[in-house]
């Protein structure tokens, strides 16, 4: 946890965020804070029903409403449906023959104030034939099940399926099998911010959309075909936003339906989501049924592995495909197994479509995998650590599924969460209180997506000096929160050596900022740093040309430190970089711009996995301590000890923030939180029936940091965003069986599904000893 | 009819004319353009609006405008004395209690309110005083932290 000592002047140090003044001042302005000149409120009308057939749509009385300005339906747009993953796309920004889920939208109006927008939505007749509707997706996959997309004949989405090695003869070869299945729930972001947008249009038709959004610049391609606009027409700008953790990955509707607003009405229209379609419309984490098979040999070796998942995909397309092909790749991970077999469904219901939210689906295949590791472990008696270290991978592996594993701290991971924590004394201890474990593996670099058509991991930056030596940091990557603004700064600072204050950053507006590709797969801090890394090289190059001509000295004689450039060996001769910039500009008349991309330099595009690799992958061992009331079910997690693998910690306090954060959230969704639907409804779209954590239900979070030194990593660093909520789950379901013997199997974790556990144990005890 | 309300906001003698239906908050962020009370939940769940009313904390989504006749309000940007930051901001800066930072103006608020009228409290009473405000990033350690960290300030400066 220690800061870094003199190695570095700039990175492995706990600065402060760039932006903590103005965000502890309150002035910083969020989107929702923002208002223009003429500004109009945007509402938008949602569908009532689960599934129904649109029959007609009547605007005309909403139209004549005073204060209106634009009323919309699919008519007024040019029809052509989005999806992040453009290839499956089948979701319009509004729905013009049927409606799929509640919540789906149908209209839109812009009037001058909310209350006049919100008459007018009243205004609007609708005129549905409901429809049978389908929620659960086992059932869903039923002959007779209603379909969503009759022209397609089936409720299956998309089919995923892969055999690595040879599965069967291996579960034969096998001493145990075992075979569960499990199951997660939707959990909803939470973002603070409700997600909002502001779209204008200037004199020559040019369209600036303001947006909530982790991806400026795929979200102008996304739009840039929906509107549609050519790319050159379109500036997307992303202020601070108020909470995104993977939701605000791709576009909403409500993007398109703002602009098609301002279009109509000629000006500009901001739409703000209200908390409740916060909860009834937001990308959430898949829920999953996971079907677990895996053989074992006697001396602990894991053999093979088979997965059948059937993922909700809810109502339209999203990113159920590719979160549902990357549980695949992540059965590979962690473990070396020779065999796998992997079969995926995603599957229509009328429930409102999901999405990313930290994790990418490895939340729900880590809780299901990592429970069984534990089952296994009891049922060879082995110790779950011990089980553990005979199977895990190590540095410079390459996994089945072709991921070349570089740095890799696993080990020390585990056996560090073990020592800290004291495991082997406290395990299997009487009483009441467990202690569960539990690993992961994520992607450290991002990973290899499609971008329009080109195969890439990719982001870029540029630097310019000023004439006092101080530098304009300008990069696509966005900070959500999470405060890659601060680390991008401190590699700047770093390789550049120059002073961290000397360094302003300006992000996330396609006009300004050069490509990056978002603010996904924990990939800014490694791709955008190794581009600003790059840009700063650059920029670095630049200054000693300019010095090594003053200076009369070879460029490779000279070393830039602390804000001067000096011949090596006699600091006393040199010139400082202030120096070096004035005499660029005035005298050379030439600006110094410094320019850098990075794209991944080790993986290539592995079609068959449907789903990208990554440069570098994170690891991650987390152990739970928990104490179960058995009168009550109710679980308490004393504290969680989580080791991670994260190639260098950049900014110490960052970093821990990450996890403290990832955290809180990992235990949410472990014990308490799921969106309640029924009947497609969620009963619990409010911050009081949704149990997010407070302040009184966090635990003592003691985090480690391994530090493995990626070889490609920027000063060797990987990424730690999602991966310390991804075991969390089941370290929690592990500890709770180590307490009072009874596995849960489907999150979250309530006390009803404990005492319901419980009491079956007893009665079967207790037969068993009547029996007896 | 507008009602007439005479208030002091972070210091300033206002007298102002509102709608009888208007909310603290809107008077505050449409009105006043003090924008770093957020909207976020409008229900009074998530704490985001809070500012302090007579020393106080309150939700100002849920407390409607007239309420503030003949009353003191503080939002953040009052707290502050131009570039000198309360403790508590500076704490929030320091311990690193804030990532997106949506919900940190009704945080900080809260851990001042919190401080004003426990000057000592132990953690449950930190945990307490800042349980009505959500945080989805931080995970609430690090701001139990800062808090912390503004009482040991205090018995260092004596």
């Amino acid at each position: 946890m220690s800061d870094h000592g003199d190695e570095f002047s700039a990175v492995g140090k706990s600065f402060p965020r760039l932006e903590g003044f103005e965000k502890v001042t309150g002035a910083t302005r969020f989107l929702t804070d923002l208002e223009l000149p003429g500004i109009l409120c945007g509402k938008v009308l949602r569908a009532p029903y689960p599934h129904a057939r649109i029959v007609s749509i009547n605007t005309k009385r909403a139209e004549k409403l005073i204060g209106v300005k634009a009323v919309i339906t699919a008519e007024d747009t040019p029809k052509v449906p989005f999806c992040i993953i453009p290839r499956v796309a089948n979701k319009l920004p509004l729905e013009d023959k049927k409606v799929r889920y509640i919540g789906d939208e149908i209209a839109a109006v812009a009037a001058e104030t909310e209350e006049i927008a919100l008459e007018a939505l009243d205004l609007i007749e609708v005129v549905y034939e409901e429809l049978p509707a389908i929620f659960e997706p086992e059932e869903a996959l039923k002959p007779d099940a209603p379909l969503l997309y009759e022209e397609t004949g089936t409720n299956i989405a998309e089919h995923f399926y892969k055999e690595y090695g040879d599965v069967k003869r291996a579960f034969q070869e096998a001493d145990h099998i075992l075979e569960d299945r499990f199951e997660t729930s939707p959990v909803t972001p939470c973002c603070m911010e409700p997600r909002s947008c502001i779209a204008s249009f200037d004199g020559s038709g040019r369209l600036t959309l303001i947006a909530n959004t982790q991806a400026p610049f795929s979200l102008r391609q996304e739009l840039s075909k929906v509107i549609p606009l050519p790319i050159k027409k379109i500036r997307i700008i992303k202020l601070p936003i108020g909470g995104a953790f993977g939701s605000r990955l791709g576009m909403d509707s409500i993007d398109p339906i703002c602009v098609f607003l301002s279009r109509k009405s000629g000006k500009p229209v901001k739409i703000v989501n209200t908390r409740e379609e916060e909860f009834v419309t937001s990308r959430y984490r898949y829920r999953m049924v996971i079907y677990l098979k895996t053989g074992v040999k006697k001396d602990g070796t894991i053999v093979a592995r088979e997965a059948k998942v059937i993922t909700d995909n809810g109502a339209h397309n999203y990113q159920g495909y590719t979160i549902t092909a990357g549980l695949c790749q992540k059965l590979t991970f962690v473990y070396k197994i020779p065999h796998i077999k992997f079969d995926g469904y995603v599957v229509y219901t009328n429930n409102v479509y999901g999405g990313a939210f930290r994790g990418y689906g490895n939340p729900q295949i880590t809780f299901a995998a990592e429970s069984h590791i534990d089952m296994i472990a009891e049922k060879l008696g082995m110790d779950f650590l011990d089980l553990s270290l005979k199977n895990i991978v190590e540095p410079g592996h390459k996994t089945i599924s072709n991921c070349q594993i570089t740095s890799c701290g696993l080990r020390e991971c585990m056996i560090r969460a073990a020592d800290v924590t004291g495991w082997r004394e406290k395990r299997r201890r009487p009483g009441r209180r467990g202690i569960g474990m539990a690993s992961m593996q994520h992607a450290g670099g991002g990973i290899m997506i499609f971008f329009g058509n080109i195969n890439c991991n990719y982001s870029s930056a540029a630097m310019k000096m000023n004439e006092d030596g101080s530098v304009n940091l300008m990069t696509g990557s966005s900070d959500i929160g999470q405060g890659s603004d601060t680390v991008l700064a401190q590699i700047a600072a770093e390789e550049l050596g120059i002073r961290f204050e000397d360094i302003r950053v300006t992000t996330a507006d396609t006009d300004l900022t050069p490509m990056c590709l978002g603010t996904y797969g924990d990939r800014v801090t490694f791709i955008g740093g190794n581009a600003v890394v790059n840009a700063a090289r650059d920029v670095k190059k630049q200054l000693l040309e300019l010095a090594s001509e003053l200076l009369e000295a070879n460029v490779d004689d000279l070393e830039s430190k602390e804000g001067r450039i000096f011949v090596k060996g006699s600091p006393e001769k040199g010139i400082s970089i202030p120096e070096l910039a004035e005499f660029s500009y005035f005298k050379k008349g030439r600006p110094i711009l410094g320019r850098g991309i990075y794209d991944d330099p080790i993986s290539k595009p592995d079609y068959g996995t449907g789903y990208g690799t990554s440069p570098a992958y994170s690891f991650a061992s987390q152990v739970a301590e928990v104490e179960v009331d058995v009168e009550t079910g109710k679980v308490k997690v004393l504290r969680i000890t989580s080791a991670h693998d994260l190639g260098r910690a950049l900014n110490p306090m960052a970093v821990r923030g990450q996890i403290e954060g990832a955290m809180a959230q990992g235990i949410g969704s472990a014990l308490f939180e799921r969106l309640d639907w029924v009947d497609g409804r969620a009963l619990n779209s409010n911050f009081l029936d949704y149990r997010m954590l407070t302040a009184l239900d966090v635990s003592a979070i003691d985090p480690i940091f391994i530090e493995s030194i990626d070889p490609n990593g920027p000063f060797g660093a990987k990424g730690v965003g999602e991966p310390a909520l991804v075991p969390t789950a089941a370290a929690i379901a592990n500890a709770i069986y180590d307490a009072v013997g009874v596995r849960i199997k489907s999150l979250p974790i309530t006390p009803d599904k404990i005492l319901a556990a419980l009491e079956e144990k007893n009665s079967i005890s207790k037969r068993w000893s009547n029996e007896k | 009819m507008k009602h007439h309300i005479e208030t002091k906001i972070n210091g300033v003698s206002y007298h102002l004319e509102v709608e009888p239906h208007w909310t603290l908050l809107e008077l505050l962020r449409r009105v006043m353009g003090l924008t770093g009370a957020k909207d976020s939940c409008g229900m009074g769940e998530c704490g985001s609006c809070t500012v302090i009313m007579d020393g106080r904390t309150i939700y100002s989504c849920l407390t409607l405008a007239v309420r503030a006749d003949g009353k003191e309000v503080l939002t953040i940007e009052g707290l502050a004395k131009g570039e000198e930051l309360d403790p508590v901001q500076k704490a929030f800066i320091e311990h690193g209690a804030f990532q997106c930072g949506f919900c940190t103006p009704g945080m900080i608020l809260s851990s001042k309110a919190l401080l004003d009228e426990n000057p000592s409290p132990n953690e449950e009473e930190i945990k307490r005083g800042i349980s009505g405000n959500l945080c989805r990033c931080t995970g609430y350690n690090m701001i139990v932290e800062a808090i912390r960290g503004v009482l040991e300030g205090r018995v260092k400066r004596g």
